[in-house]
């Protein structure tokens, strides 16, 4: 005890140390942007008589080799940076994430009952090997997705098309649901009506691979892709950089930028330090950086602020006593926490949950406020629902073992604790916490959820369907035939009116029930030079540089 | 001495087995399903046995082992989940890189360390050594990414001499940095090292003996004490190179060196298998061969250990 008692008091002290040395070293770096300002001041002028400028290199991060350019092994953040500049499908989602834009395909269309989807492709597109792309790359490629010796993580977001599973499974040589009209036009049947399935075809997973590249790298295409996006792999140096380079025939004209340099950084701290030496040109911001940019004469400006579809909430298991069974406790909870004081330890870089949708999705009411911090109604609620004296005992709470959330949990469990709802934090291995959720083995938990695809019912269909119980997606195990039917008016059509009516009342439902009890979403701020122009930072983590170019004539 | 050589190096393949062995079980009570993991998102449990039965998974995890074993001999490391690329063409990318900064490190700590442990010795209880000694401990207990930061701070941001970050050849700018970072808690405590071995010689017949012959102060360091001194300086080193090959990790994510420690630590956070599996593999046969050529210096630079063997 005592010896655990001197490594606390000796890690305090270095704390302090480091915390003491801390403002001196960054007061030393500050002497850079104020040079920088009288460049800035030029380019404003540079950029205003001749527009974007053609050429030059674009240097960004990735936290971790991203290993493999692949639509088909497309799962991570990292590959998220690279892969939409590569790869191109039929449907792309626009920079800023609000809508979906054509990409090969220059028009689509679906049937009134919206479950068969026509594209027609644009003449002129071309894979970076120079051979043209036809509907039949698509099938190809769709089809290698779903191929089980693939394996490929995003496979699933096929499963809506008419023979998919035979497919996966190796029981049928082709998706019967996937016809080739003709060179230029592709036609996607479904087993049941989808309203947003452009959405889900606009995920570069879906994106299109040649053929003939395939065959030739073989095992080593992720190193190799060829596709039809914006730029195409250049050199690749693992764990060091990556580079794309312009391509020259894209079709919707050759990118500003030459090239984009991702540079491997993993310590967010090194990457500040390239940022302010100009050897990186955009870099996220961390926490011990935050005001020094914000408060920047030159920076200040130059914050990207994307609201990411991301939601976080507790978990209740609707099937356990006493959480589940007791409205009053989750309407307690819902009440007696103050997200704004989460927001406010997060530098401001979140948003006030008031509901599962994250903002820039159809139908997120911003209006709405479901669960206002107010701790004497959340304990007048405890005392109609039997619990005037508090719970008795004390609940688990479950989280995969990640420091800063368990930090945040701290908070939570502090505000719980006024209103007399006692919670162990117990975090684990992602593994294990995975599971418990999926077979309901816990009372409380902490997740989150980010849009696999830029549609509401990317958040809904999983977490609220009952069918979706046991490891697809619904953890709080909630079971609301309504819900069900709403869900289901919500994914078939076609007529975003009617899906927003679905959702609100949805909305109001799970107002009243709480299985989820939101809590915030992530807003992802980036900084970048003064002379990168006409980026977008991405609410899905997937930055495309296709319109952005560099004033600055000497990088 | 041959001898000596020739005993070790038929130890070492024995010696590889078993730390081999040991990685697999450590790798495979790890949790996480590797066939969870490769089957990809919201995969079903049939796709999840289908990949099992493929990649043997479901097997004696001895027999797993065992399999392991005939193809790494036989040169097929496998292919990384995460990339699907040639671990063994990865490692022979990553792990020069990691040779490279521990080697320039390990050569700045003996520079650095052995002379100021001399001359720490030679002035002993003067305020030199006094303050050389101070010095070593504040260099050996700063950790090691605090200690990266400020001299990133120092010698990239306020001085503007070097990179912060990044990579390039052995004779680059780029390897100062990291490999510093590296070298200074070492070199404190080899500068503690050689200070108290060239003290245990001040005393010593021979060094009485050198001096009453009337020799100058600075060949009685050189010729006479020093080269006494060695032994346990190089068994010291041997321990070090082989703590800066394992620990090398942190100062390859801080500095963004694309070494084998960056690659083991992405691999263990994907729970890429294949990968990391190689990397322990190839790192702990880095240590066996490291601690080999230390013996075999050892045995060089002491006549008795040669004369034992002889006899």
């Amino acid at each position: 005890m005592n010896i655990r008692r001197l490594g606390l008091s000796v890690v305090v002290a270095l704390g302090v140390i480091v915390a003491a040395c801390q403002p001196e070293v960054v007061e030393v770096v500050k002497e850079v942007p104020v040079e920088k300002e009288v460049i800035k001041v030029v380019e404003v002028e540079a950029k205003q008589e001749t527009g974007p400028r053609q050429g030059g290199q674009l240097v960004a991060f990735a936290s971790n080799d991203p290993g493999s350019a692949d639509p088909a092994a497309f799962a991570t953040w990292d590959q998220g940076l690279v892969v939409p500049n590569v790869v191109e499908g039929l449907l792309r989602l626009s920079p800023d994430g609000t809508k979906i834009d054509p990409a090969v395909a220059e028009t689509y269309s679906s049937n009134d009952a919206g479950d068969v989807w026509t594209f027609n492709l644009r003449s002129g597109a071309t894979f970076h090997n120079g051979d043209a792309v036809t509907a039949s790359d698509f099938k190809y490629s769709f089809e290698r997705l779903l191929s089980p010796d693939m394996a490929a993580p995003k496979a699933w977001l096929l499963s809506g098309v008419i023979g998919a599973a035979e497919y996966q499974s190796g029981n049928a040589s082709e998706i019967s649901g996937v016809k080739v009209i003709d060179d230029q036009t592709l036609e996607i049947s479904l087993t049941e009506a989808l309203g947003y399935f452009p959405a889900i075809v606009a995920n570069p997973a879906l994106g299109v691979v040649s053929e003939r590249a395939v065959d030739e790298f073989g095992e080593d295409f992720g190193q190799n892709v060829v596709s039809t996006g914006p730029f195409k792999l250049g050199e690749w140096n693992i764990n060091d950089s990556l580079t794309l380079d312009a391509n020259d025939d894209y079709w919707g004209g050759r990118p500003y930028l030459d090239s984009v340099k991702f540079r491997v950084i993993g310590d967010e701290n090194t990457r500040v330090l390239e940022f302010d030496s100009q050897a990186l040109d955009i870099t996220w911001v961390p926490p011990a950086h935050w005001n020094r940019f914000v408060r920047s004469d030159v920076f200040a400006d130059e914050l990207g602020w994307a609201h990411t579809f991301h939601t976080d909430f507790f978990v209740v298991n609707m099937d356990r006593e006493p959480f589940g069974s007791s409205a009053a406790l989750r309407t307690a909870m819902c009440h007696g926490i103050d997200r704004e004081a989460v927001i406010a330890s997060l530098q401001g870089r979140a948003g006030n949950a008031q509901g599962l949708l994250p903002p820039g999705l159809l139908g997120h009411d911003a209006d709405a406020s479901i669960c206002t911090y107010d701790p004497d109604a959340a304990m007048a609620v405890m005392a109609e629902g039997g619990y005037a004296d508090g719970l008795d005992g004390s609940y688990d709470l479950i989280l995969p073992n990640w420091g800063n959330m368990i930090k945040i949990m701290e908070i939570y469990q502090a505000q719980l604790a006024q209103i007399g709802i006692n919670i162990n934090i117990v975090p684990s291995e992602y593994g294990p916490w995975l599971e418990a959720l999926d077979t309901g083995n816990f009372d409380l938990a902490w997740n989150y959820r980010v849009a696999d695809y830029a549609d509401p019912d990317s958040f809904y269909f999983p977490m609220l369907h009952s069918g979706n119980i046991d490891g697809s997606g619904n953890q709080a195990r909630y079971s609301n035939a309504e819900v069900d039917n709403l869900v289901n008016t919500g994914r078939s059509s076609v007529d975003s009116t009617d899906r927003v009516a679905a959702y609100r009342n949805i909305d109001a439902m799970v107002a009243k029930d709480l299985p989820y009890i939101p809590l915030t979403h992530n807003i992802y701020v980036d900084v970048k030079q003064p002379y990168v122009e006409g980026y977008i930072p991405s609410p899905v983590d997937m930055h495309v540089y296709q319109h952005v170019w560099i004033s600055d004539e000497t990088k | 001495m041959l001898k000596l050589i020739g005993s070790r190096l038929l130890v070492l393949p024995l010696l590889l087995l078993l730390l081999s062995a040991l990685i697999f079980a450590l790798l495979y009570l790890l949790p996480g399903d590797p066939a969870r993991i490769m089957a990809g998102e919201y995969a079903s449990t049939e796709t999840v046995e289908r990949i099992r039965v493929q990649m043997g998974f479901d097997r004696h995890p001895a027999i797993q082992y065992l399999t392991y074993v005939r193809n790494v001999i036989q040169g097929e490391w496998g292919r990384s989940y995460q990339s699907n690329r040639l671990v063994l063409e990865d490692i022979k990318q990553v792990f020069p890189k990691t040779v490279k900064v521990t080697l320039a490190a390990e050569i700045m700590s003996i520079v650095l360390g052995v002379s100021f442990g001399v001359l720490a010795a030679v002035r002993s209880n003067s305020w030199i050594d006094r303050s050389l000694m101070t010095v070593s401990v504040l260099s050996l207990s700063m950790p090691l990414f605090w200690l990266a930061l400020l001299l990133q701070l120092l010698f990239a941001m306020r001085l503007g001499w070097l990179p912060p970050s990044g990579s390039g050849d052995l004779f680059s700018r780029y390897i100062i940095l990291p490999a510093l970072t590296l070298a200074i808690p070492s070199s404190g405590y080899l500068a503690r090292i050689t200070r108290a071995a060239m003290l245990d010689t001040q005393q010593a017949d021979y060094v009485l003996t050198a001096r009453s012959k009337g020799l100058r102060e600075f060949s009685v360091i050189t010729k006479h004490m020093l080269p006494n001194a060695w032994l346990p300086i190089i068994s010291v080193i041997g321990v070090d190179l082989a703590r800066l090959l394992a620990g090398v990790a942190i100062i390859e994510v801080i500095y963004a060196w694309p070494g084998l420690g960056k690659y083991a630590f992405d691999a263990l956070a994907h729970r890429d298998f294949p990968a990391l599996q190689a990397s322990l593999n190839v790192l702990a046969a880095a240590v066996l061969f490291v601690n080999l050529g230390s013996d075999i210096l050892y045995g060089l630079a002491d006549p008795r250990v040669r004369a034992e063997e002889n006899a």
